[in-house]
């Protein structure tokens, strides 16, 4: 307690008592996210709004030997911003300006309490031939901390997960130093990380524990101008995969994913639909398609029309296609998947207040044995087989994940999450999946299972760059 | 205040929930409010392999899951073409093309065809 006073005594003096706070309710708020992982005890938060004040905190923490915490939203799902070892929350909100849009050269430089709805609004508002990939995740969370953990978004099947999107860092280093990273280390525009040494790699996967990012230069893409949304029903996993896998490669889509029937249900206001009716679809495939060119358009969708067909004629069983236009003017519900980012209230509010996942990047090849095997254990638990997938990157991989919502008050469903959550991650490192946003309890689970070189290595970086382990102590412990 | 609500909130099938927001959806508005106190009796809908079943009397209508065997009359047609006509097209196209069949005592039927069509469209 003594060394936090000092802290919060020496930043006080040199930026005031506005960017700290320690009130029992905004200490409550950082205790942790809505997961069954454990949350922690920060004594101080933090509200810095640059670069300078974030390396005052660093330093002064550093010689302190204050564990730090950065966050933003915390919604990785992964526990990974719970401060477990207490000490200093850095809530990095505040840090939210849109510093640069390149148009010509089409990225953007922002700060990383910038959110995906702040990005989109000023690209829509001020730059409309340029667009960004957004993700599920709640429009108020922050890009760079989902860059940084290499999550994925709608656009992720062209151009692969949130990691490759990075063009260059700054980032405060735990001494207080300052790295620029890509064609930032001499000045120049961030356009690539390319020629350079890949020194971002040692600030992505490491969820907050080798510095802390305040300034992040990401790609754009350009904004089509026509767009069709649709989705097809599908009555089997093997048709199902199969199709997604096809469309996949031939490189029309700009989207394309699936979500099991259970999603489909729940938009619609039940909280856990395990009963299925054996004449229900199983699978919801959506496709968006996009183009400037009207003819190139129509060549698109005809193309993928002559696939569904030629699908059907090989005994896939399909309904639709069922465009989102229409599907919203039936009920404007469906909104939630029409346009991003998007507040899928249905996983976020309820009493139980509690969402989890084991959310993992994989080989296509086993879609169909994963959706199987997750659907089948949720569905011995009791709970409703919540599955969503993504082939990215041309279906080089791909995410399969599997969704469940809990009542985080009740002990007993918090203990149940945790045994299905394991039961779900055996099976998909079985198959070569691997959890991504990686928790805690992951690497302890698998830490026999991970070569003992890449394990002893990952410990080095991140004692090299952080000697006295204040950054995000508890997690990315191999 | 006309209703439509589920026999069996925790066993409904997807076609249950689409019926539900197009019949909801058809009784925001006066016309397809006198259709809804019209309907009258039991009727099966079909949409790819789902069944369901609707009741109706008196401005309320109740939906189950599954076939009604016993239903005064039956519709029956692949999602899509359920979702146009709700979305106001004329169902002799699809009847005609084969895409949208119908039994019984069809007069039955009249009144749910309006409701789906929901308000008029601008």
């Amino acid at each position: 307690m003594k060394a936090i006073a000092e802290l919060k005594h020496l930043l006080n003096e040199q930026f005031g008592p506005a960017i700290l706070a320690d009130d029992a309710e905004v200490l409550a708020a950082h205790r942790g996210d809505m997961t069954e992982n454990p949350p922690g005890q920060p004594q101080l938060v933090v509200f810095p709004d640059s670069s300078e004040q974030v390396r005052a905190v660093a330093a002064a923490a550093g010689r302190l030997r204050i564990p730090l915490t950065a966050v933003v939203a915390n919604t990785n799902l992964g526990g990974l911003a719970n401060p477990v070892k207490g000490g200093v929350v850095v809530n990095l909100q505040r840090m939210n300006r849109i510093l640069e849009i390149n148009e010509a050269d089409q990225y953007a430089v922002i700060e990383p309490g910038v959110t995906w709805q702040q990005l989109h609004d000023k690209l829509a508002a001020e730059y409309p031939g340029l667009r960004f990939a957004y993700p599920l995740s709640p429009p108020d969370t922050g890009i760079v901390p989902n860059c940084l953990m290499d999550g994925l978004a709608n656009l992720s099947l062209r151009v692969g997960a949130a990691a490759s999107w990075i063009n260059a860092l700054e980032v405060v280093l735990p001494s207080g130093e300052l790295l620029r990273t890509g064609h930032w280390s001499y000045g120049g525009v961030p356009c690539s990380r390319s020629p350079f040494p890949a020194l971002e790699g040692l600030f992505i996967g490491f969820v907050g524990s080798t510095g802390i990012v305040t300034r992040m230069a990401v790609q754009l893409w350009p904004e089509r101008r026509y767009r069709r949304r649709f989705f097809l029903m599908a009555y089997d996993v093997d048709g199902a995969y199969g199709l997604v896998k096809k469309l996949a490669r031939m490189d029309l889509a700009d989207d394309l994913g699936t979500l099991s029937l259970a999603a489909g249900k729940m938009l619609f206001g039940e909280y856990r639909p395990t009963w299925r009716d054996p004449a229900e679809p199983l699978v919801f495939c959506y496709i968006d398609l996009s183009a400037d060119d009207e003819e190139l358009f129509r060549i698109k969708q005809k193309v993928v029309e002559r696939f569904i067909v030629e699908q059907r004629r090989q005994g896939v069983k399909l309904d639709g296609p069922l465009d989102m236009d229409d599907l919203v003017r039936m009920e404007p519900l469906f909104a939630k998947f029409a346009d991003f980012p998007t507040r899928l209230d249905f996983l976020l509010d309820h009493p139980g207040g509690g969402l989890t996942w084991v959310g993992t990047y994989g080989p296509t090849s086993r879609f169909e044995e994963g959706f199987r095997r997750g659907a089948e254990i949720l569905d011995r638990h009791g709970l409703p087989p919540v599955v969503v997938c993504r082939p990215m990157q041309g279906g080089h991989f791909g995410v399969l994940r599997w969704i469940t919502v809990f009542d985080k008050n009740d002990a007993g469903e918090v203990e149940l999450v945790r045994r299905v959550n394991a039961e779900l991650a055996d099976m998909a490192v079985e198959l070569g999946f691997f959890p991504y946003k990686t928790p805690q309890w992951v690497w302890e689970r698998y830490a026999g299972r991970i070569d003992p070189v890449f394990r002893r290595l990952v410990g080095e970086v991140k004692k090299l760059l952080d000697p006295q382990g204040i950054m995000n102590p508890g997690h990315l412990e191999l | 205040m006309a209703a439509v609500r589920f026999a069996r909130p925790d066993q409904m099938n997807l076609l249950g929930y689409l019926l539900r927001s197009i019949l909801q959806r058809g009784a925001t508005h006066p016309a397809g409010q006198k259709a809804l106190r019209r309907l009258r009796g039991s009727i099966e809908i079909g949409g790819s392999d789902m069944r369901i079943r609707l009741e109706s009397s008196g401005g309320e209508a109740v939906i189950s899951a599954g076939p009604a065997p016993e239903a005064d009359a039956r519709v029956h047609a692949d999602l899509r073409t359920l979702l146009e006509l709700a979305l106001g097209k004329n169902p002799l196209g699809p009847f005609f093309r084969g895409r949208l069949r119908v039994r019984g005592k069809i007069w039955r039927l009249l009144p749910l065809l309006r409701l789906m069509k929901g308000p008029r469209q601008p």
